[in-house]
């Protein structure tokens, strides 16, 4: 049987039917239409916000370490806490393949100034802490290890904050207020930008003897970060540590280990909003089906006399079950339009409201256009299926006299 | 062997028409019922009559008696309830749905009161509906539509759309779209029964020509001249065959 022909036809018959009722039809796909665009702004922000994760845990380099203990489950059936100790850092000597380590206490603190009052990242560590992170000075100098012996109030603050506070007098050696404690700028940092969650540019360093004191965490760290001379060697330093330290609740990540953590983060973050957009398609896909159902009580004599000219129950099926998928792809296709538009958009909006090192993009991907297609095809094959074959079933007889 | 029985006994009941030519169509002991909420509805009891080719038969009868119902079930559109139907010698209640469907698209044509033009279509495309079912390529269709439309006088209005046609025109262009896959057969459900009487005219006059060409025409109406034009008249009434005379014998 020479389909093709009647293939055609079919693709003509649903083009009338969409041209002629334009704000039905239009009306019809808007369930589609968001659908769709939803799964390509979904999936293209997602892929953006991956690479963007990505590339930031990978400017982190791929020769440090950080170990931090966290939160178990104590015998009396609450949240245990047992931060690691100084003491412990201090082992960290022991282990073979270590350039240098730096033990560090985080905190935020509410900054007063005569602008503007605003809490900041605080972190306390020693003078290692510049070679294990890659600090570089643009003015002053850094933590020393005097400061740290005598818990001195001297502090290193971003250049972002710098800037800020001192836009038209030297920082160094100006007072900055924290909580209610006075401080001296020693050193400003270069320009570094946000790895990893913190950013260098807008926090303040300050001695780790000093910020215990102040919180009374003596001996007491967060965690710590390490640096080994080459990125090969992590595994077997993380081993090394692992034993030196022998407690459960402590974790040891290098970068391969935060990569395929954020990467399952920010898989599981696609899918939950991936299926959000598919519920949102099936529901379109009820709208296509309602309009198609309001087609077939339309025409009903028409489909009555296309079976008096020879047209078949599966004729019928297939002309309906086209104009469904015709109707939900050609929603797709302004859906595919608008979610390229719309992501680029967000992307924009992104960089304007959240500005980092790291830019946030939408990526356009083949992939998420061929996924979009195919479940507005699936949808409108599922949902044209009731109302063609409830045309396929009319009585011709009935269907001519019908009015 | 009891069907021969059967159908010696129908024979006589039959009544011979003057024309001596093959039978096209027979109907034997034909009843259809409808289910209906207020109950079953006998549209047609025990029909039985024969159509042979290049007959002209008006089917006559008040409205309710059966008429259209009858028209369907020569037009292979509805199943009888009872009886059986053969067309050219084949037992129709052997055939599946889509040996059905291919049969009413090649041989039988069919004039309907409304027109059931498509509004989306032109007078060409409606004309070719009929040749997509037969999967005939789009060149050919054009071609054959349009022969179609030249036989009924309306080849410059090919490309009007039914709202821009007179009632008349649209009748017209429902005949070229019932001989366009030149069936044997053309059934006609009042005609003429939408236009005036000069209108009227002018379509059973086309109707005459096709049958003076040689195809069998049935016209179902209710009008007694328009019956009158025909070579036979079947009387219906009640879903019965009251009588089936030759032509100018109606009462």
């Amino acid at each position: 049987m020479k389909s093709h022909l009647i293939f055609y036809d079919h693709l003509k018959t649903a083009f009338q039917m969409v041209s002629t009722h334009r704000l039905r039809s239009l009306l019809s796909v808007v369930g589609i239409v968001f659908g769709v665009l939803t799964l390509m702004v979904t999936l293209s922000i997602g892929e953006g916000t991956r690479r963007k994760i990505m590339k930031t845990i990978e400017a982190m380099g791929s020769n440090l370490i950080y170990v931090s203990s966290h939160a178990g489950m104590s015998q009396d059936a609450g949240f245990e806490y047992i931060p690691l100790t100084e003491a412990e850092c201090q082992r960290f000597k022991e282990v073979k393949g270590i350039e240098a380590y730096a033990p560090i206490l985080s905190s935020a603190f509410l900054m007063q100034a005569s602008t503007f009052q605003q809490v900041i990242p605080v972190e306390g560590t020693t003078p290692s802490y510049q070679r294990v992170r890659d600090l570089a000075l643009d003015q002053g100098r850094f933590l020393a290890d005097e400061d740290v012996l005598k818990e001195s109030r001297g502090v290193v603050i971003g250049k972002d904050l710098a800037q800020f506070l001192f836009p038209f007098q030297n920082p160094l050696n100006q007072k900055v207020h924290l909580w209610d404690e006075s401080f001296k700028v020693v050193g400003v940092l270069q320009k570094k930008g946000r790895t990893f969650g913190v950013d260098f540019d807008r926090e303040v360093l300050m001695p780790l003897s000093t910020l215990q004191q102040i919180q009374g965490k003596r001996g007491e760290v967060q965690g710590a970060w390490i640096r080994t001379p080459r990125g090969d060697l992590t595994k077997q330093v993380m081993r090394q540590m692992e034993i030196l330290l022998s407690r459960k609740d402590v974790e040891i990540w290098d970068q391969e280990a935060l990569l395929s953590k954020k990467d399952r983060i920010t898989r599981a973050f696609k899918w939950s909003l991936g299926s959000i957009a598919l519920v949102s398609l099936l529901i379109g896909g009820i709208g296509v089906m309602n309009v198609l159902l309001v087609s077939v009580a339309e025409r009903i004599r028409e489909m009555g006399l296309r079976k008096a000219v020879g047209a078949t129950s599966r004729d019928i099926l297939f002309q309906l079950i086209f104009e469904s998928v015709f109707l939900t792809l050609t929603g797709s296709c302004v859906g595919i339009l608008l979610g390229l538009v719309t992501g680029d958009f967000i992307a924009w909006l992104l960089n304007t409201l959240l500005p980092s090192t790291e830019k946030w993009e939408a990526v356009f991907s083949w992939s998420s256009i061929g996924v979009a297609f195919h479940f507005s095809l699936w949808v409108g094959l599922l949902f044209g299926l009731y109302p063609a074959w409830k045309a396929s079933r009319l009585d011709p007889c009935e269907a001519l006299t019908y009015f | 062997m009891s069907e021969t029985i059967i159908l010696n006994s129908i024979e006589k009941k039959l009544e011979r028409p003057q024309i001596s030519s093959p039978i096209l169509c027979e109907l034997i002991a034909v009843s259809k019922e409808y289910s209906l909420d207020s109950g079953n509805v006998m549209a047609l009891k025990d029909i039985h009559f024969r159509l042979y080719e290049k007959d002209f038969l008006s089917i006559l009868g008040p409205s309710g008696s059966g008429k259209s119902t009858l028209l369907h079930i020569l037009g292979l559109l509805s199943n009888p309830s009872k009886g059986r139907i053969f067309f050219k010698g084949q037992d129709v209640s052997c055939l599946s749905e889509w040996a059905l469907a291919r049969l009413r698209g090649q041989k039988i044509g069919f004039v309907f009161q409304a027109f059931h033009l498509l509004p989306s279509l032109n007078a060409l495309e409606n004309v070719a509906l009929p040749l997509i079912y037969q999967r005939v390529s789009g060149g050919q269709r054009k071609r054959k539509a349009l022969e179609a439309l030249e036989k009924v006088g309306l080849a410059r209005r090919s490309h009007h759309f039914p709202r821009q046609l007179s009632g008349g025109e649209s009748q017209r262009v429902a005949i070229a779209r019932a001989l366009v896959s030149q069936p044997s057969l053309i059934l006609a459900d009042e005609p003429t029964g939408n236009l005036d009487t000069q209108m009227g005219k002018e379509i059973l006059g086309m109707l005459k020509m096709l049958n003076e060409e040689g195809k069998t025409v049935v016209v179902v109406t209710h009008d007694v001249r328009i019956a009158n034009e025909a070579n036979r008249i079947l009387f219906l009434k009640d879903g019965k065959v009251e009588s089936l005379s030759s032509r100018g014998e109606a009462r």
